[in-house]
């Protein structure tokens, strides 16, 4: 197998909060534990409720936060010992793609200057050279030349997040971390932008963390799955098995609930009940609260990630999760 | 581009007309000259006669139109209380004003905005809470106080500058000290708080990600969009200017339209008056159109209009 791209090994972070100047600070462990490992050209979803950690997941491997606890190796070098020499190289092998096109944009600068604006300031090309790259890549999302001089405000939704894009892989970038990228579209320009996106990974020699809290979408854009739930991975394997029969009872009640076009097809496990309770999280299982299988065990024993079949899981009672009904499996 | 200006400007007429036509009635309406002028033990006859000399005996309304199409040709009348030229007046003592508040303003940029973007940018560290705290000072005197702080600090006890009049530069040095203090402080905090709020926007993150180098990040990305809001900031702080010459001006005997002001109110100078006040409003309203103007031209959803390609 390759040596892996790019490694994440017990990663952590906590944020202190606190509600008031008096008030005593809280600690929050937004990511908890993480090991992840990505090869070339691999690509990986992470998916999770508002609140799971998945953002500062992705800003955590491209070194954007730096952990609480753990370590991000890419190419083998650990993001702590980088220099700042160092971290130029890093970051024109890496990128960033974000919610809301609009605000991911600046507005005082045209599209042809942001999209050429990273070529030229890492010296690939002198700022005509970098306009041409410019052009060239967003002709390769789709979007015509001549838009180079319009400003993100006189764009559609559609053609803005295609120019975030192609700002993100004008450097051909080795590693991309998609966070939320597709999910404030409207469901046909999703489509467009899944279009692509599927596209440019043929044509590039790229890995991407896709992160996600829509299941739809993310089945036809990676490999793997990770599923996160209050910061810790609770089941991770191959996008199809998973699909075909999650084994962590929190996989199977959002793969369930995903809304499906095929009226034979009606929601049968219950959906998650209630909201994330980041506060049990400290002892046991974190989902027990939610669980439909939750037994004394899981309030005393944090379950860790096992191996069952291909992938891994971390619940007690993995092996009495019920397969998904037959269509709903088929349709998500 | 050039409509949004044109509005603007037609705006800017309008608020002057009104505000000419507003001072006008309230301020024939809010005591009698005559009497103000002349002191309580003027005889009938004699108050009679200054109605008359001035023209204050005709209805408003006559008295209205005539001062409108005295006004259109630059005549503002005379002033009560020495027979001079109003637009003399005022035309000696505009310099005076300009003289403290325009280098005032300037210098509030040239210490506000750096120590703001200094404040922004080294979040959290000592830099900061020294900028800040200098902000808190700065903005929590009232500008009498401060003037009378400085003048005691300066004049009384240090000796080193004077402390009322406008003979030499020195004098100038702790008027528009007073005006800086007050003003730097308000726009250092505001240019923090709003570059701050830029540094938070996702599209400096993808910067950051896309590796561009902070300082370039700073110069090239957050500072054209701080500088929208900031511009707004700054009008009102050239307008704060004004305000605080009124202050200013008195307490340290600067002859300039704040203290002039202070004098033709006092003494009912009501020609005086009435011009100073159109004088402080066109102030204000280039300020706005001058301000509005910059909005436009750094915001390109104003410069370009908003038709969305969807």
């Amino acid at each position: 197998m390759n040596p892996p791209l790019l490694q994440a090994r017990g990663l952590q972070k906590t944020f202190r909060l606190r509600s008031g100047p008096l008030a005593r600070s809280v600690d929050h462990v937004a990511v908890d534990a993480i090991d992840l490992d990505l090869a070339p050209r691999e690509r990986i979803g992470i998916v999770g409720e508002s609140g799971s950690g998945k953002s500062t997941l992705g800003r955590l491997l491209l070194g954007l936060t730096p952990p609480s606890a753990g370590e991000v190796r890419f190419d083998g070098v650990a993001h702590a010992d980088r220099r700042p020499g160092d971290w130029k190289a890093f970051r024109r092998q890496t990128s960033l793609v974000q919610q809301n096109p609009l605000s991911a944009l600046n507005p005082q600068m045209t599209i042809g200057q942001q999209v050429a604006e990273a070529v030229w300031v890492h010296r690939l090309a002198d700022r005509h050279g970098a306009r041409d790259q410019a052009a060239a890549m967003l002709e390769k999302v789709g979007l015509s030349a001549e838009l180079m001089d319009r400003f993100p405000h006189q764009m559609s939704g559609g053609q803005r997040q295609r120019v975030v894009i192609a700002r993100a892989l004008v450097l051909s970038p080795r590693l991309v971390v998609f966070d939320e990228a597709v999910s404030a579209l409207d469901v046909s320009v999703q489509a467009q932008v899944v279009a692509i996106l599927r596209s440019l990974w043929q044509q590039l020699d790229l890995a991407y963390v896709f992160i996600t809290h829509d299941l739809r979408i993310v089945r036809h854009l990676v490999d793997r799955i990770a599923v996160l739930y209050l910061g810790r991975v609770v089941e991770t394997g191959d996008i199809r098995s998973v699909y075909a029969r999650p084994r962590h009872p929190y996989t199977r009640a959002l793969l369930s609930s995903v809304p499906s076009l095929d009226p034979r097809v009606r929601n049968v496990a219950p959906p998650v009940q209630g909201d994330l309770d980041p506060g049990k999280a400290a002892r046991g299982c974190a989902f027990r609260s939610r669980c439909p299988l939750a037994i004394e065990r899981c309030a005393s024993e944090t379950p860790r990630l096992r191996r069952i079949d291909q992938g891994h899981v971390a619940c007690h009672r993995a092996e009495d999760v019920r397969p998904l009904p037959m269509a709903t499996a088929e349709v998500a | 581009m050039f409509g949004f200006v044109l509005a603007r400007l037609l705006r800017s007429l309008i608020v002057l007309f009104a505000t000419v036509t507003f001072v006008f009635i309230v301020l024939r309406l809010s005591g009698d000259p005559a009497q103000q002028m002349l002191s309580d033990i003027a005889t009938p006859e004699a108050l009679a006669a200054f109605r008359t000399q001035w023209g204050l005996d005709r209805s408003i309304a006559e008295q209205y139109l005539l001062y409108l199409a005295n006004a259109f040709q630059g005549n503002f009348g005379t002033s009560f209380a020495d027979g001079r030229e109003v637009f003399t007046v005022i035309g000696e003592r505009v310099p005076k004003t300009l003289s403290v508040t325009v280098p005032a303003f300037l210098l509030t940029m040239l210490i506000g905005i750096p120590a703001g973007i200094l404040a922004a940018v080294r979040r959290e560290t000592a830099a900061d809470k020294a900028v800040m705290a200098g902000a808190v000072v700065g903005y929590s005197i009232p500008n009498f106080l401060l003037g009378v702080a400085l003048i005691y600090l300066f004049a009384v006890w240090l000796r080193v500058l004077p402390s009322s009049g406008s003979s030499t530069w020195q004098h100038a040095i702790l008027p528009v000290a007073t005006l800086v203090l007050a003003g730097a402080a308000t726009i250092s905090r505001f240019t923090r708080s709003t570059l701050i709020d830029v540094l938070g926007q996702p599209y400096i993150a993808a910067a950051r990600a896309d590796g561009i180098p902070e300082r370039e990040i700073i110069l090239r990305h957050a500072l054209p969009n701080a500088a929208i809001p900031l511009v707004t900031m700054l009008g009102f702080g050239a307008g704060g200017m004004l305000g605080g010459a009124v202050f200013v001006e008195t307490v340290f005997a600067w002859p300039g339209l704040g203290s002039g002001f202070v004098r033709a109110v006092n003494s009912g100078d009501l020609n005086v008056v009435q011009a100073m006040i159109l004088t402080f409003t066109a102030f204000m309203v280039s300020i706005n159109l001058t301000v509005d103007i910059l909005y436009a031209a750094l915001n390109p959803k104003i410069r370009l209009g908003n038709h969305d390609a969807s």
